[in-house]
């Protein structure tokens, strides 16, 4: 019996972990989006303002997914060609894809086809629209990390202690 | 990484052999789309590897502006841009919108024209326009690829070195190849540059906030530039610049030069020929007989 009901207490704990986790994923993409606009908001400065080439721009952004284009871009590549081979391996856990949907991908993509490569005004025209998209993605994203601490944390603990009675 | 490291690292394997030999003597490198790339060297020129798609030239370009066509964009408007180390890279092809708004929107052939510093060519010039009390200003004229803007770099170079504060109007990076607003290039430790503005707005600038001894300009080439050339001399600063032309003559043709003369703003005139970097001749304003290289 005392066995038991230490595995149904190990249930519930595992559980409410897991659900904790659950509900970290949608902090934590919360989290990336608001580094990513914040960063993108200093790109911007940084391009138009101060006609910074975008490899520097870029490693200026203060944000770990646009430094990693300019890592990459440090290897002769131009934006885009960063953009696709952080693409194909940034998403492994402890990426700067790892929490990003594909919708947030697919805002990404649209501004680095055309990053650096056309006159000021077109550049200020595409970034505000990056951001401007990026931010509706994050409102989206933080409206539901309250929503899915609630959600997941309940369901962690109620698919526990179901477990747990089933053991015990 | 210099220039032509840069562009060997670009171009096809059957291009960048070519810069591999001899790399020292490569004056410039002109790309074409569809034809095969034109090494120019001291004493001799030739065309080398495949025929370069308009795509690929394209994106060679791309990098050389490290994919940062915003950043270039005013430049461009004048058809080149500047490399970090002061190499100039001209483009053609299809520019859209009016005279004074031209975009490029498509590259047809670039022409990169590496820069070398050739620390001693300004020996001669400087010997001759200095004085006991400072320095005759100086107009150096002559055409293209004759070497202005490296015997300027070196002017500024010796001048600072003997005690001169210098200030260099860069407006095309092309004098100290400014990298985020700090020289690259050599010109000396008393010399201050404004680098990408405009000529008469950096000149004036520069005489009121640096009081340099000695204002050094590239191209000149507007009526706005000699009257900030003009202005300079009134406030006792002394002016070496440059300016296009095949010698005195033909520059006098100019109205700006003549204004520039006539307002006694130069002191001496000196005229580059025969090859790159060498002193034709120099003419002390007033004197009847022009000083000539041995």
């Amino acid at each position: 019996m005392e066995a038991r009901l230490i595995l149904a207490l190990c249930l519930v704990l595992f559980s409410a972990l897991g659900g904790k986790a659950l509900a970290d994923g949608v902090r934590g993409r919360a989290k990336a989006l608001r580094e990513i606009v914040e960063g993108l908001k200093r790109l911007r400065l940084h391009m138009t303002g101060m006609f910074e080439p975008v490899r520097g721009a870029l490693e200026h952004s203060d944000c770990p997914l646009l430094n990693a284009i300019a890592d990459q871009m440090g290897r002769g590549e131009g934006v885009p060609e960063a953009w696709s081979a952080l693409e194909k391996r940034g998403s492994r856990r402890g990426g700067p894809l790892e929490y990003l949907t594909e919708g947030d991908r697919q805002i990404l993509s649209q501004l680095f086809s055309g990053l650096g490569q056309t006159g000021r005004e077109e550049q200020e025209l595409l970034l505000a629209s990056a951001i401007e998209a990026m931010d509706r993605q994050r409102d989206s994203a933080q409206a539901r990390v309250g929503e899915a601490d609630r959600l997941y944390g309940a369901l962690g603990l109620l698919v526990g202690l179901m477990l747990a009675l089933i053991v015990i | 990484m210099d220039t032509l490291e840069r562009l060997s690292k670009l171009l096809p394997d059957s291009v960048a052999g070519g810069l591999a030999t001899a790399p020292a003597e490569i004056t410039e490198v002109r790309l074409r789309a569809n034809r095969p790339a034109q090494i120019v060297r001291q004493g001799g020129e030739a065309l080398v590897g495949e025929a370069i798609a308009p795509d690929p030239l394209r994106q060679i370009v791309s990098a050389l502006m490290d994919h940062s066509f915003y950043a270039r964009e005013l430049e461009l408007r004048e058809g080149f841009f500047t490399m970090e180390d002061g190499s100039r890279v001209g483009v053609c092809g299809r520019f859209a919108g009016g005279a004074a708004e031209a975009r490029l929107t498509n590259i047809g052939s670039a022409c990169v024209r590496i820069a070398r510093a050739h620390p001693g060519c300004a020996d001669a010039l400087v010997r001759q326009i200095r004085t006991e009390s400072g320095l005759k200003s100086t107009l150096i004229l002559s055409p293209p690829g004759y070497g202005k803007t490296t015997l300027l770099r070196d002017a500024a170079r010796q001048l600072s070195e003997a005690g001169f504060r210098v200030g260099i109007a860069d407006e095309r990076h092309e004098l100290a190849a400014c990298h985020l607003g700090v020289p690259t290039l050599d010109v000396g430790p008393r010399s201050d540059v404004v680098d990408g503005c405009a000529k008469p707005q950096a000149i004036r600038w520069m005489i009121r906030a640096m009081a340099p001894d000695v204002v050094i300009a590239d191209e000149i080439g507007s009526e706005a530039d000699a009257e900030a050339l003009a202005d300079a001399a009134r406030c006792g600063v002394a002016v070496i610049a440059s300016a296009h032309a095949e010698g005195q003559g033909a520059a006098l043709k100019r109205p700006w030069v003549r204004s520039v003369l006539d307002g006694g703003a130069i002191g001496a005139i000196a005229v580059l020929g025969g090859r790159p970097g060498r002193i034709q001749s120099l003419r002390i304003m007033g004197e009847a007989s022009a000083w000539k290289p041995a």
